[in-house]
Order: C-alpha cells, then structure tokens, then sequence
C-alpha cells in the first residue's frame, strides 16, 4: 500500500473528516464567542472595581466618625454589587447615547455620585470642574461637547480616531470650541472665563480673513467648512 | 450493571421507539434497503434519490457549487434573521443600530461579519455554480428550463446582494445605491434620462428609478423599500424558484448523465455516501466563513450624507463590470441594454445548442470547443472589466495601476475624447446641447443629418451584417492553428498598414488632431483587438458553425449574442487605443454609440 492510498484509506477518510469538521466548527465558533467575550472595555471595569473596593476599605478602615463610616460602607455595597457590564449615558433631547462611561467610570452618576474621582490615572481620573458641575452628564451626557464616538466601546473608536469617523476627540484648548455650539457669549471675558483661547482663535480668524475662503456657520467663501 | 459500549449505546439509542418514531423505516438493520428508506422516508433528503452515480459524486465533477451556494442562502437567513431582531430601517436609527450591532450587541459584529461575507461569497459561488454547469453540458436537454431558472436565480442573488448594501446606510451603501440605482433612470423610455422618455412624458419623478427609490434620490422611502425587498420579498421569491430548481434536478435527472456507449455505471447509496460529502462541504464552508468572519470586520463607513459625494463612488463589486462598460457606453447600453441582453442571452443558451447529446456530464472543453470558448471568454471578459473596476479606477474614475496612489493631482488628465459622427440637430431643432464641443465629423442639416444616419447604418450594417454572413463564405476545411497564426499575422500587419495610412492623412486636420500619435502602442492595441475579434467572431465560428446543425434562427441568435459582445470588445479598443468616445453621437435623443 503506498503512502497515498494510506493516507486516504487510512487517515483522511470520509468519517474521520466528518468528525475533524466538527470539531474544527465547534472550535471556531468558541473563537468566536472568546473574542466576543474578551471586549477592551472589561478590563478597565474591573481594574475600577478592584480600585474602588481597595480604597473603599481603606477608607473605611480610617473613618473617624461613624456617620463618615456608613457613608463608605454603603458605597462600598454598592460597588460590591456591580456587575461587569455595558453603561452609558442618554441624553435624548441632544440625540446622544454615550458610553464612554463604560471605561470612565468615575463619571457614572450612579456608580460615582459626585462624578469625581482622586484617581489621577486615564481612564479613571474624573477632575471636579466649573463647566461639568454646570453641565451635569445624566443631561448632557459626554460627545455634545468632547465630540468622539459615543455608541464605541473600545479606546481607538470611541475617541474617534479612526478612518470612518471624521469627529475625533476634542483636546486641550479645542474643547471651548464647543461652548459656541449653544452659547452666543463667548465675546464677553466677565460671563465666560473659560474661554480664552477660543476668543484668541476668533480673533486671528477675523484679523487673517480665514472667512476670505472658509465657511462658517453659512458666511464667508467656498473652501472646506470650518 | 453494564456500561454498553459506543457501538451498543447507538444501536440502543437507534433502535429506540422514540427514535424510529422520527425516521420512519423500522428496526435499523443497516442494509441497502435500509439506507434507500432513510433517503426517501425523510421530507429533507428525499429531494435526492436513493443511489447515485459514483461519477456525479465526485467532488471534482460539482465541486459542490450549487449545494454550497444553497447552503450560504441558509447561513444569510439564519444570520440575517437574528441581525433583523437588532436593525431598524430609519435614515435615524440604522447607522445607530449598525454601531450597537458592533459595540454592544453581544457577537453582533460577528453576525453582521458572517452574513456580509457570506453574501459575497454566494454571489461568487452562484457564478462558478453556473459555469460549471455549462461546462458540463447539464443544461442540455431535459434541463433547459432548470438553467432559465438558474439564471433568473443568479439575477435574484445579485439583487438581494445588491438591496441589502443599502441597510448599514453609510457613505459606502448609499453611494454604491445611488451609483446602481441610476442606470434604471437611463432605461429606454422607462428612464427620465433613456432615449426617448422625454417623447412620452417620462420624468425624473415617474420614471423607473423613481419606483425603485419611492423618490429622486436615495433617501428613508428607500431604506424602507429595500428593506422590504432584501428581507421579505426577494427571499420569498428566490425561495420559491429555489424549490422549482431542486425539484427539476430531480425530476430531469441529475447532470451527471449516462455516458453514450458506456455500460451501466456503478451507483452508490446516497445514504451514507453523499449525505456526509454534503455535510462535510458545508462544515468545511461554515468553518472557513467564521473563521474569517472572526478575523475581518464588515466594512462600515460614515454615517449616510447625501450632501458629501465620495470620488470615486462605486457600485458593489459584482456591478463594477458594468460601472465600467460606462466609460465606453451610454447609461442606457451599458447599465440596461447590455444586462438585458447577457441575461436574456444566458437564458436562450440551451435553446441554441445544436447537439443536446453532444458532451453532457463531464467536462467537455474538446468535446464542445466553440461553445466553451464563447462562453468562457465572456466570463473572463466580465471578471476582468470588475478587476478594472475595482482595483483600477480612482478619482474622476481615472485609470490607476494598483500600486499607484490616487493623488488627483500628480495625475496626467485624461487624454482628449472624439466622436466619429455627430449629429447636430441645433439648427433642425433650435437645441443646444453641450456635448457640441466634443470634436469629430460634425453633421448637420437634413442633407448631413440623413447622410450620417447612412452612415452609422452602413458601419453597423456592416459589422453585424459582415460578421453573420462571412463565416457562411468559407469553402473549404481551414485547419484551426494555421489559420489563427495566419490571424495574428494578418492583424499585425493591419496594424502597420493603418500606421502607414496614418502618416499619410497626418495632413488632414481630422486625423492629425483626433490621433496625434500613432506608435508602437496603437499599433499593438489595433493588432491585438482585431486579432481577438477575427479570432471569435470569424475563425470560430467559420469551423464551428458552419458545418453544424443550427437552424438560421438558432445561428442568427448565436452569432448576434457573439458580435454583441465582440462589439463591446471593439469599443473598448476604440476608447482605450484611440480616445473615441462615440462611433454615432445623437445627442438630442441621448443616442450615443
């Protein structure tokens, strides 16, 4: 018998393939449902939990006062009772749905009260500041102003920078560029503070005469939209 | 107690009440009649019949093609029923429902992956089913119309490929939609932009395409409607035509037929022999599609803008063939005249056969040399002009080597295009048309407007006219090889005269202007298009069909389907090697050539 008719006589035959297949089938669909079940976002949940739950005790463990205790002790339930879970804010009057809160979790009105957290890591750091407090997030939710992809879960698509979104993240000073979605008195320094480089930017945009070519808010030439 | 082993747990378990209460057929004594009762008894298998050819199970002789392409309807059904649970088809809420397919839903990116890959694959799968049922003869008699049926199902595939691009309705799916969709408003008559509509009170808001997207352009009435197309109707239909194929498979006998002269051949029980190679394909295909379904994502682009065009927008792979045959033809022709006539001419194929027993159920490429050449040419024709369309066409639809980046500006602009004749009707009718800066042989008044119809009707006269009647000339056996090699020389050497000629009307300003260059690569591109043309249209047929069987109707049909897209050839050549655009332009009634 040479090698060719033991192999399929043998080895590759219709039965043995038959189970082989099935196997393979079997196999791809666990790889399926693997790398389904292994989402980025997990992992950052789960480093916030153990995180909070760390803290939590600790604080607990130094609390002077009783009331101060009950307080962390009930947080500390709370967190205790979380599951590793999809979240996200709705806010429906301004058409978004962000989940960004799914690895920020120090903004999660009901995981985080305050919406502050003393982490100082990212995701985790979530800063106390004058415009959140003003704009709270079970309202606003998060992309009406930091723009990115609030429906993605994962770190490159949901701060948008990837090839199909064309509204990435807004960084830096760039973010007061969304104050002038909804607010017409970004001029006035004495009722906006906040946004300084903004009005710089609108300044060298008047003085170099951008609006010569580029269009804002349907005025000025025919190039790109700004 | 006992364990029983594997072998008595199964012969327990089959021969169980509960079990042959299932599968009807008794106690279970594993012999031949025994296999024949499993096929028939059985609702599913008893589409097959009890014992089989051994030659028509071989998998070089199917290659499974047509169960697999039966076996990926069923994978898009079950995924594209689970995906309908989570899409909703609103301009508002289906880009959205696409990001939760991908973000939230728990392996919805992985269904949407299976089915949009799936969907490509059947496409593919459907036409190799149909060439390798053409290249074994099985559409010969009695499975002429079992073929009719399989070309109007091959048309259904693609249309349910084509209706479901638009759902995910990003930039990709409303542009390739639009870019689809406007070959129906350049329907004859039926088109607001067709020859002729205008004569009969068709506009853009009555027209074909109007039906097709319940508006003028793309928008949420035509989500709604191709919604309804790709996952209710179109399935249904399909479905439907599906049944009436199996079941004249069965009817008409399966492809695999007797050989003539052979004895009896050796048959094999269907059950277990055929069933488990069914199963085993379809495992084997499954396996294949999840495994690249979990490795490539389905392509999603930004969210639908009908404000944005991109540039280059193109149709979904399967329609690029014809996206491109717009660079050589009017809308008209080659988005609704040259489809009608591929699928029409693909239906009429068993019915222009001269030999139903000639070559059936093997590959029969020496058997059947005329038939398989055309055909195959025409199929390699239509993969290369989709390779084009794909890989080749950038910005502007320019040609661009696939290396080569699509940088609009380091592009050297198109070179300049030329009609043969033209007629101009603005002095007859007072119209101005913009095509009047097109260069070329401009004609106009009644005298220069019926000449060029004379013309026009003299070339194309000559060309259908000449291609029937000269292969009908031949006296004689011209052996096959030496009368192609005398071809090659032939067309080489025309392409040399023509050079010649070239230089000497270099003097008149028509040529010097319309063909300033007249080289190597011209003379090339003359040579071998006219080589290619002889070849099939003449050689061929001349040794082929001259001799045969064919009624005058049947070799009139034949030949007209061959010159027709031997005439597509040639103005690929025309366009290509010499910048003319139209041979006849009529621009007042959108008439071009």
């Amino acid at each position: 018998m040479n090698l060719k008719d033991l192999l399929f006589t043998r080895y590759l035959t219709l039965r043995n393939l038959f189970i082989a297949g099935n196997f393979v089938l079997l196999f791809l669909l666990g790889a399926a449902i693997v790398k389904d079940q292994n989402r980025e976002w997990k992992k950052y949940q789960r480093d916030f939990y153990r995180m909070e739950k760390a803290r939590l005790q600790s604080e607990i463990d130094q609390a002077t006062t009783e009331e101060d205790r009950q307080v962390h002790v009930k947080q500390l339930a709370l967190v205790k009772s979380q599951s590793v879970k999809l979240r996200q804010l709705m806010a429906p009057a301004l058409d978004r749905y962000d989940r960004c809160i799914t690895c920020h979790l120090g903004y999660d009105p009901v995981l985080s009260p305050t919406t502050q957290t003393s982490y100082t890591n990212h995701p985790f750091s979530a800063t106390p500041h004058s415009v959140h407090k003003a704009h709270p997030v079970e309202r606003f939710a998060c992309t009406v102003c930091h723009e990115g992809q609030g429906l993605a879960t994962t770190v490159a698509d949901g701060h948008g920078r990837v090839k199909h979104w064309d509204k990435p993240l807004r960084t830096g000073a760039y973010i007061q560029s969304s104050c002038a979605k909804c607010h017409s008195n970004l001029y006035d320094e004495k009722s906006m503070p906040q946004t300084a480089a903004w009005r710089r930017g609108e300044a060298i945009f008047v003085e170099k005469g951008c609006i010569g070519c580029h269009q804002i808010r349907g005025q000025g030439g025919r190039s790109p939209l700004i | 107690m006992n364990i029983p082993t594997l072998k008595e747990a199964k012969d327990l378990l089959v021969n169980s009440q509960v079990w042959r209460s299932m599968f009807r057929g008794g106690t279970w004594k594993d012999t031949s009649r025994d296999r024949a009762q499993h096929i028939l008894g059985n609702v599913w298998l008893h589409l097959h019949p009890a014992r089989i050819r051994q030659r028509a199970v071989r998998f070089t002789y199917t290659w499974g093609l047509g169960g697999l392409s039966f076996g990926l309807f069923m994978i898009l059904v079950v995924t594209g029923v689970l995906l309908m649970f989570y899409y909703r088809p609103a301009v508002e809420l289906a880009y959205r429902d696409m990001k939760d397919l991908e973000f939230a839903v728990s392996l919805g990116m992985f269904l949407r992956n299976l089915h949009r890959w799936s969907a490509h694959a059947m496409v593919l799968l459907v036409i190799l089913h149909m060439v390798r049922v053409f290249l074994t003869g099985a559409y010969k008699t009695p499975r002429e119309f079992n073929w009719g049926v399989g070309v109007v199902l091959l048309v259904l595939t693609l249309f349910l490929s084509f209706t479901g691009y638009l759902l995910p309705w990003d930039q990709l799916a409303i542009w390739a939609v639009t870019v689809g969709t406007n070959m129906a408003s350049s329907t004859p008559l039926m088109g607001a932009e067709g020859p002729f509509s205008n004569l009969v009170g068709v506009t853009a808001s009555n027209d074909a395409r109007f039906a097709l997207l319940g508006g003028t352009t793309v928008g949420a009435n035509t989500l709604l409607r191709f919604y309804v197309l790709h996952c209710v109707a179109v399935p249904v239909l399909a479905g439907i035509l599906m049944i009436v194929h199996f079941w004249r498979i069965r009817k008409d006998g399966f492809s695999a037929a007797p050989l003539p002269g052979d004895a009896p051949e050796k048959k094999m029980e269907v059950w277990p022999n055929l069933v488990v190679r069914e199963y085993l394909g379809a495992i084997l295909m499954l396996a294949f599609l999840i495994g690249w379904s979990v490795l490539v994502n389905a392509p999603l682009e930004e969210l639908a803008n009908s404000g944005v065009t991109p540039n280059p927008s193109k149709a979904p792979w399967y329609f690029l063939g014809l996206q491109e045959l717009l660079v050589y033809f009017d809308p008209w022709l080659a988005g609704v005249l040259l489809p009608g006539v591929i699928t029409m001419g693909l239906m009429a194929i068993p019915y222009l056969d001269p030999d139903p027993k000639n070559g059936v159920g093997f590959y029969s490429l020496k058997e059947r040399p005329f038939a398989n050449s055309v055909f195959l040419f025409g199929i390699v024709m239509w993969f290369v002009l989709i390779v084009i369309g794909t890989f080749m066409r950038g910005p502007n639809w320019a040609f661009y080597w696939p290396w080569e980046s699509w940088d609009v500006h380091n592009k050297v602009p198109p070179p300049r295009t030329w009609n043969l004749i033209m007629v101009d009707f603005s002095e007859l009718s007072g119209h101005f048309f913009t095509s009047q800066k097109v260069p070329g042989l401009r004609v106009a008044g009644p005298l220069g407007v019926a000449t060029a119809f004379a013309a026009a009707g003299a070339l194309f006269g000559a060309y259908f006219g000449g291609g029937l009647l000269f292969p009908k000339l031949v006296k004689g056996d011209w052996p096959l090889k030496k009368s192609i090699g005398l071809t090659a020389m032939g067309s080489v050497l025309v392409g040399v005269l023509a050079k010649a000629a070239h230089a000497f009307l270099f003097r008149f300003d028509f040529i010097s202007k319309n063909i300033p260059h007249f080289g190597l690569t011209e003379i090339s591109y003359l040579a071998f298009f006219l080589f290619v043309v002889l070849v099939m249209a003449f050689i061929l047929p001349q040794k082929f069909l001259r001799k045969s069987t064919l009624s005058p109707l049947q070799y009139g049909t034949t030949m007209m389907l061959l010159l027709m897209m031997l005439g597509v050839v040639l103005k690929m050549a025309a366009r290509l090697g010499f910048n003319i655009k139209y041979l006849f332009s009529l621009p007042g009634l959108n008439l071009n050539i």
